[in-house]
């Protein structure tokens, strides 16, 4: 039996609300079918299954708010008619980070135990979300009382993850205490989730760490974490908490390159000559396609930075980020960017800009880009240096495109010109390749017929 | 067919013997060294081959004939001197500690003291209290002096040979539960210097850090952990004076957890110091707090239960381990 949790899409997430089951108890479900929508602070993103198997039951109600990791649903695995209980013992003692996983653990060996009493298992289900519960509060509001132990080298991993070990309940040292494996473990769950591509994502397991990354949320005064913020700040702090640990952990160099823009706009011009509006082309959809090619051959901007190592990423998603009415951003996911061309990258953009500011961005496309491009373009900006979101190892701005005098051939002439910047990370790459890098998006803008 | 193995006593008869073969400076004096051939055996038979002038039995006097030793070394010999055992060394104690340790530097560095001081040292023998204890740990903190504890059949056949090349007095500890040990007959390659500490088994979740007699009691304990799936380290310290302190470090910067295993009482130990030489050194790569394994802080009694108890077993150390990696101890 696999619980299924409140996702995480993201780090500046701490709850979520349970907007609309699609599925009903006893419901057979296939990996990738949209389950339920979730309402975030990032408007309403579809949580999709990632195993098949049987809905055994629904464990929150529409329209409740619940912390992310709060069990939601169980869903009984297709292959899962012959779990042995070793195995689920085996699993706890490997995985017990959080107050969440634990609860989530507790959750499968009672179910196993009392498989003879199902009538039983919705109680203690219920019981294992009031202790949930109270185990979380504790963790907020019990903590001058109840001293928790963390070894020294747990301590300092923490520091170097940017993990907060104090939101570990409790850990697996003597007497309790916090010790390397607890934050391996957490760090591990974290690493799995910004990575994971859809065919191994596990949802529920997302949760701890991404919380964890907010440290300076969670030791707020007593009289604030009392009235709940609201979502909008809630966002904000977790932005706050994602940018300034890029800055601290992420040592940046920032390049910028003026692409002339005559050819991509003479192309488009002619492609859009006779679409109506919807249908027509902006040349951003050029720079977007022109950059996701260009990676394929620059390993080292694209992937994630992790516990010192860095692992390159065989497919470019190329992350969009898109900024809400309400305030924030959001990152959505252009999975495979460097396999389609400007038009259907035109497509997912404008897809993906409607539902993310409407909700029902689905939960893989805020969870797994590998590099994310920033365009303030259209908010009239010339150029943008940009802040790399952790664990990925470069951003890209798109400045406005502006009409310049400039030089072609000795001759002055009127141009179209775009400021394409690369703020990227010195750990993994130089200066002298993330320059290469803006050469060759630059030289494939001047050939946009091969981008459409 | 003849058994290549040799036992940690022969291997020791076998290093005298070939270091007095090679140089005629060297000498062997002691109590019973001679005619009965060693409290331990370990000299039987050398009076013969080489005669009572270079293997000399000596009256019952341990300052007398530990100085006798330092006088023979300045005076351009090379003399192995054996002590019964540790606890009777404390007699000559002023000898080594105000004499062989500090000539070198009182005199300017004019005077050397190529002198190497063997002795018993150890409980198990039931020889109760006045001839049990460890006390290698008081001469480890004495600067001017060496202290080896070989704990291997390689060691104690390379080991000594080593130490006599060297220019100042050394210290050399064999533990008496040591002396049957057997080994397959070892190569020089098998002992690379004397001041190394020697990982003898690799692991990852542990540091067990020993020397001596208590490394058997060790590499005992890893087998059994491994059994249940704890890997643990276990590093022979062999030099208790200069301390290979890098081999050390670089473990627990590994396995982030430092269990020392010592025969010696812990309070004032070497132990202690090891303890405090990580927490000092390694504090950021720490996961648990350093642990003793020690004797108990009594003399060494001389039944064999209670000298069982009071000093460090196999079961205890598995123990101290599985403590210090314990899984959910909920206060």
């Amino acid at each position: 039996m696999k619980i299924l949790t409140m996702p995480s899409f993201g780090s500046d997430m701490a709850t979520g609300t349970l907007a609309q089951w699609h599925v009903k108890e006893g419901q057979t479900v296939s990996k990738g079918d949209i389950i339920a929508s979730i309402d975030t602070m990032k408007g309403l993103i579809d949580m999709e299954v990632f195993d098949n198997g049987t809905i055994d039951s629904l464990l929150a109600d529409e329209g409740e708010e619940l912390d992310i990791g709060a069990p939601i649903a169980q869903l009984r695995l297709l292959s899962e008619n012959t779990v042995s209980t070793s195995n689920i013992e085996k699993q706890s003692v490997v995985n017990i980070p959080s107050t969440e996983t634990e609860t989530e653990i507790d959750v499968k060996a009672n179910t196993v135990s009392q498989s003879k009493q199902e009538a039983d298992i919705r109680t203690k289900k219920e019981e294992a979300r009031t202790e949930l519960s109270q185990q979380s509060q504790q963790s907020q509001d019990a903590q001058p009382n109840k001293p928790l132990l963390v070894s020294p080298v747990a301590r300092k991993r923490a520091l170097e993850l940017g993990l907060d070990w104090r939101q570990l309940e409790h850990g697996h040292g003597p007497a309790g205490a916090i010790i390397l494996q607890d934050i391996e473990t957490a760090k591990n769950i974290r690493v799995q989730s910004s990575s994971q591509s859809e065919k191994s994502l596990q949802p529920e397991k997302s949760l701890q760490p991404e919380k964890s990354l907010q440290p300076d949320t969670v030791s707020q005064p007593k009289a604030i974490t009392e009235t709940k913020p609201k979502p909008a700040e809630m966002m904000r702090q977790a932005i706050s908490a994602n940018v300034s640990r890029s800055k601290r952990e992420i040592p940046h160099y920032y390049l910028q390159l003026d692409v002339v823009l005559n050819k991509a706009l003479d192309r488009l011009s002619i492609h859009n000559a006779d679409l109506p509006p919807s249908k027509r082309i902006l040349v951003n959809a050029l720079v977007y396609c022109a950059i996701a090619r260009s990676l394929t051959t620059f390993p080292a901007f694209n992937g994630f930075y992790n516990d010192g190592k860095y692992h390159a990423s065989d497919e470019v998603h190329l992350g969009n980020a898109i900024s809400l009415r309400t305030g924030g951003l959001i990152v959505a996911s252009i999975h495979n960017a460097h396999r389609l061309g400007a038009i259907e990258l035109m497509d997912k953009i404008t897809d993906q800009v409607t539902r993310a500011r409407e909700g029902g961005l689905r939960m893989s496309e805020v969870q797994d880009a590998t590099v994310t491009v920033s365009n303030l373009g259209d908010r009239g900006s010339d150029s943008i240096q940009s802040i790399i979101f952790p664990p990925q190892v470069a951003i890209f701005g798109i400045g406005r495109p502006r009409k310049m005098p400039w030089i072609i051939d000795d001759e002055i002439v009127g141009a179209t010109i775009v400021n394409i910047s690369l703020a990227a990370d010195h750990r993994v790459s130089d200066g002298h390749s993330g320059a290469r890098l803006l050469n060759k998006i630059n030289k494939l803008l001047q050939t946009p017929e091969k981008l459409l | 067919m003849k058994s290549q193995t040799l036992t940690y006593r022969e291997a020791l008869r076998i290093a005298i013997e070939e270091a007095m073969n090679a140089d005629e400076r060297v000498v062997l004096l002691g109590e019973d060294v001679g005619n009965y051939g060693g409290c331990y055996a370990v000299s039987k038979g050398l009076s013969e081959t080489f005669g009572s002038n270079r293997i000399i039995d000596t009256p019952l006097s341990e300052s007398g004939f530990v100085g006798a030793g330092i006088g023979a070394a300045i005076g351009g010999m090379r003399p192995i001197v054996e002590i019964m055992t540790v606890n009777f060394s404390l007699l000559a104690l002023d000898q080594i500690v105000n004499n062989a340790a500090t000539i070198r530097h009182m005199s300017g560095n004019q005077v050397s003291i190529p002198l190497v001081i063997r002795m018993a040292t150890g409980a198990g023998k039931q020889l109760a209290a006045q001839h049990s204890h460890s006390f290698e740990n008081w001469y480890a903190h004495v600067p001017g002096i060496k202290v080896l504890a070989p704990a291997t059949v390689a060691d104690a056949r390379y080991m000594l040979g080593m130490a006599l090349k060297d220019p100042n007095p050394v210290m050399f500890f064999e533990h008496v539960m040591l002396y049957n040990e057997s080994a397959a007959i070892p190569m020089p390659e098998d002992c690379p210097d004397m001041c190394s500490a020697l990982v003898r088994q690799t692991g990852t979740d542990i540091s067990l850090v020993t020397y001596g007699g208590s490394l058997p009691k060790a590499l005992e304990a890893a087998r059994q952990l491994a059994q249940q799936n704890v890997s643990v380290e276990v590093i022979d310290l062999r030099s208790l004076r200069p301390l290979d302190t890098g081999t050390l470090f670089r473990s627990v910067e590994k396995t982030h957890r430092l269990i020392v295993v010592d025969e010696g009482w812990r309070t004032g130990s070497l132990a202690g110091e090891l303890c405090a030489l990580v927490a000092e050194n390694c504090f950021w790569s720490l996961d648990a707090p350093p642990i003793r394994v020690c004797s108990e802080e009594v003399p060494i009694p001389y039944p064999k239960h209670l000298e069982d108890a009071v000093t460090p077993q196999v079961a205890k150390i598995v123990e101290a381990v599985l403590g210090l990696l314990k899984q959910e101890i909920v206060s």
